[in-house]
């Protein structure tokens, strides 16, 4: 009964994570939250049990669901304050350990195929594919997107992890980048 | 007379500078988070809805549609489906259909989600998610608006404010 109770607090948790992340004026506090002239950035480290029971609530069953565990999930929004295109391209966040070690993040193709390999439904993996942040985003004026990074873990002692986020701008990504340093970022267990 | 020439001067820049401007399009009267799109073909599917019945997108040519993707555990999905469902309940009497797609979840928790936030509206049922990857929205929510033709010609980015004027008064543009 405890059990179901922190999952279902752990779960709700989450809904209204993803709620706050995508939505600026929810109540909801981030763990990191930087406003620059030209974006908004905010992030959240999840335990891998509120993400499990998240994910167990969806009908994943709990041997799938575990397998979040294999990666911290960071919730990360962000809004693109300029008028032009903003680009939230993951191939340059740059995420370190303590050591300096870089770290890499799985995308929704990589987890996708996993997930196929271990034989979850593709309504799973569909649900799944929606909670990931896409590999790249042309963010239009105003516009906001809000997912989950997963970083992969790298082991016992990678906090604290920080982000060195490139951004670049236009069209053609020629213009900024605008360049986002944030420290102190918590890899949960 | 050096002041009647500044005058003239800028009174010829103004027009040249009318002249050269882009012709307003109906982009520049767009809601925030309204995106004109280029007119493709919307990719025709066939669902059960939670009543049991079959939605076809092609069933409605001749009709704008609302097609709206959501998941209720969703955050915006959830704080976005109200109003939705009081626009539909105003724009369904003039001519425009509100298609709703849900995204990969069991028919038991649509129906019971949209009982509390949008009793007057049913659902689509993409059960397995493999319709919204054919459409591959930027993410959930999001609503396509397509044509009469079955051309998409707008896309809302994110969860929009729908029951406001200047999105009402947008809508209610299109069906007229």
């Amino acid at each position: 009964m405890i059990m179901f109770r922190a999952a279902t607090q752990s779960l709700a948790g989450v809904v209204v994570l993803f709620a706050g992340v995508t939505l600026g004026n929810a109540a909801w506090k981030p763990d990191i939250s930087i406003d620059r002239p030209e974006l908004k950035f905010v992030m959240i480290s999840r335990s891998s049990e509120q993400m499990q029971a998240f994910y167990e609530g969806r009908g994943f069953p709990a041997d799938k669901a575990r397998e979040v565990s294999s990666a911290c999930f960071l919730t990360t929004g962000v809004d693109n304050l300029t008028r032009d295109t903003l680009w939230m391209d993951l191939s340059q966040w740059e995420f370190r350990d303590r050591h300096g070690r870089v770290l890499t993040h799985r995308g929704r193709d990589q987890w996708k195929q996993h997930w196929k390999q271990l034989g979850l439904k593709q309504a799973h993996i569909s649900t799944f594919n929606w909670t990931v942040m896409p590999q790249e985003r042309d963010l239009f004026p105003d516009e906001h997107i809000g997912s989950n990074i997963t970083l992969v873990r790298s082991g016992n002692d990678m906090n604290p992890v920080t982000l060195t986020a490139r951004f670049p701008l236009g069209k053609d990504k020629s213009g900024g980048p605008v360049i986002v340093k944030v420290e102190n970022i918590q890899c949960l267990d | 007379m050096p002041r009647l020439i500044r005058l003239t001067a800028v009174l010829v820049g103004s027009a040249l500078a009318i002249m050269v401007l882009p012709t307003p399009t109906i982009a520049a009267d767009l809601p925030t988070g309204i995106r004109a799109m280029d007119g493709r073909v919307a990719p025709d599917f066939s669902l059960k809805d939670v009543d049991g019945n079959t939605q076809r997108l092609s069933a409605y040519r001749g009709q704008w549609v609302f097609l709206h993707f959501w998941a209720s555990w969703c955050g915006p999905c959830r704080l976005e489906m109200p109003k939705v469902d009081a626009i539909s309940a105003e724009l369904t009497k003039v001519g425009m259909v509100f298609l709703l797609v849900n995204t990969s979840e069991p028919e038991d928790v649509v129906f019971s989600f949209l009982g509390d936030a949008a009793p007057d509206l049913t659902s689509a049922l993409d059960a397995d998610g493999l319709v919204t990857e054919t459409w591959d929205p930027r993410g959930l929510p999001a609503t396509f608006l397509v044509d009469p033709d079955g051309k998409i010609r707008y896309q809302a980015l994110g969860g929009r404010p729908w029951d406001e004027p200047g999105y009402r008064t947008f809508l209610k543009r299109l069906i007229k």
